[in-house]
């Protein structure tokens, strides 16, 4: 979650803010913001203004707090446990399964549940079946990954003393999978 | 894609251009298992999908129900009445049977929910231009209907001119070919086209011409 300050674009190679485009869009933005302001105050019965700035306050809070002294932990473990070439597709996996559980959460926790009794069309399935599942997908992938370097490994082995760097033949340069 | 020769960090894992690959990937395969709320060739796959647009009464889903929205006894009354007044040269009221005595009109349209889910079906029931032109409203009119719900916001919603006088847009008693569930509206409930959902209102009692 990004703080509006980071979200003014800076054309310009340093990082000091100047230029026309970042004075107009600074000027849309704030346009935006100030919008939405109003409408979070005038609707209060609706937006719960308080409610509101306990998510917007909590959200950076947890995502300072916790969210990214787990990641910066983790990426330190993976980075120390898993070597090279083996490194990306296990960070790749890492990333989209804590998205998928992120996304998950909700869903699988029953939030809506309790201010829709008697819905049975809220939340109608089985979540953590959905999740587990999800999470398989993307190591189904990770494993596909993996298994496609080790066969390019070995071929680079098997080839080697043609010149060319091995690491490199051994990790080639490839876009994560879109699925 | 270009390779970075100055880079062999790149191989180290997720840079830059990795992690943005990495973002977009997953939003592919989270859209992949929710997109089946809206889009119903891919309703299988919606297996994170806080709805499933053929899961409900009827085979679709509910936002309110009718125990929720305070209309369980009132809807399902023996005076339920749907009544036509305002600006109009004369006032109307109808009984159920009355209502499927008058010309009935089907409409295939959707439900789009604003949580994100939408639900296509075949609605059946009377015109809204129909009875503004029995009530003898100008063709200007505005309209707005109102729920027999009592409390809560969304009660009510506003018709704009074009929209009561297109011929698809209905006030509905059927929904593929049978009564509306209570959860659905029963007995009658608003259906047109371009209305987010929570304006296709339902347990229509009134309809006050403006």
């Amino acid at each position: 979650m990004s703080s509006s300050a980071e979200v003014e674009p800076s054309t310009e190679a340093s990082d000091a803010p100047s230029g026309v485009v970042f004075w107009v869009g600074a000027a849309i933005g704030i346009g935006i913001m100030a919008f939405g302001v109003r409408g979070l105050l005038e609707n209060s019965r609706a937006t719960q203004p308080m409610e509101f700035s306990k998510w917007f306050v909590g959200a950076d809070l947890l995502h300072d707090l916790v969210i990214a002294p787990v990641a910066i932990l983790v990426g330190a473990i993976v980075a120390r446990l898993v070597p090279r070439p083996w490194r990306l597709p296990v960070q790749a996996g890492l990333f989209a399964t804590a998205i998928v559980l992120a996304v998950g959460w909700a869903p699988l926790r029953g939030y809506g549940r309790a201010v829709a009794v008697g819905n049975d069309t809220v939340l109608p399935l089985d979540y953590s079946t959905a999740v587990a599942t999800v999470v398989g997908v993307v190591w189904l992938v990770v494993g596909v990954w993996l298994g496609t370097i080790a066969l390019r490994r070995w071929r680079g082995d098997a080839t080697a003393g043609d010149g060319r760097d091995p690491r490199r033949v051994s990790a080639p340069r490839r876009t994560p999978p879109t699925r | 894609m270009t390779t970075n020769p100055a880079s062999s960090a790149a191989d180290d894992g997720l840079d830059r251009r990795r992690f943005l690959g990495a973002v977009f990937g997953t939003s592919a395969l989270l859209t992949l298992f929710t997109v089946g709320q809206t889009f119903w060739p891919l309703r299988k796959l919606a297996l994170l999908a806080p709805r499933r647009p053929d899961v409900g009464p009827q085979g679709f889903p509910v936002n309110r129900t009718a125990a929720a929205a305070g209309v369980s006894e009132s809807s399902m009354s023996p005076d339920y009445r749907l009544t036509v007044t305002g600006r109009v040269s004369e006032a109307l009221s109808f009984d159920v049977d009355q209502l499927r005595a008058l010309p009935q009109h089907s409409a295939v349209l959707p439900i789009a929910c604003v949580e994100g889910w939408s639900t296509t079906q075949r609605w059946t029931g009377v015109r809204v231009r129909d009875l503004l032109t029995m009530a003898g409203a100008a063709p200007d009119a505005r309209v707005r209907v109102e729920s027999l719900q009592q409390r809560r916001s969304y009660r009510t919603s506003d018709v704009n001119p074009w929209q009561a006088h297109d011929p698809d847009t209905l006030l509905a008693l059927d929904v593929n070919d049978e009564p509306l569930a209570p959860d659905h509206g029963y007995p009658l409930r608003l259906i047109g086209p371009n209305r987010p959902g929570v304006m296709q209102t339902k347990w229509v009692t009134r309809v006050v011409v403006r």
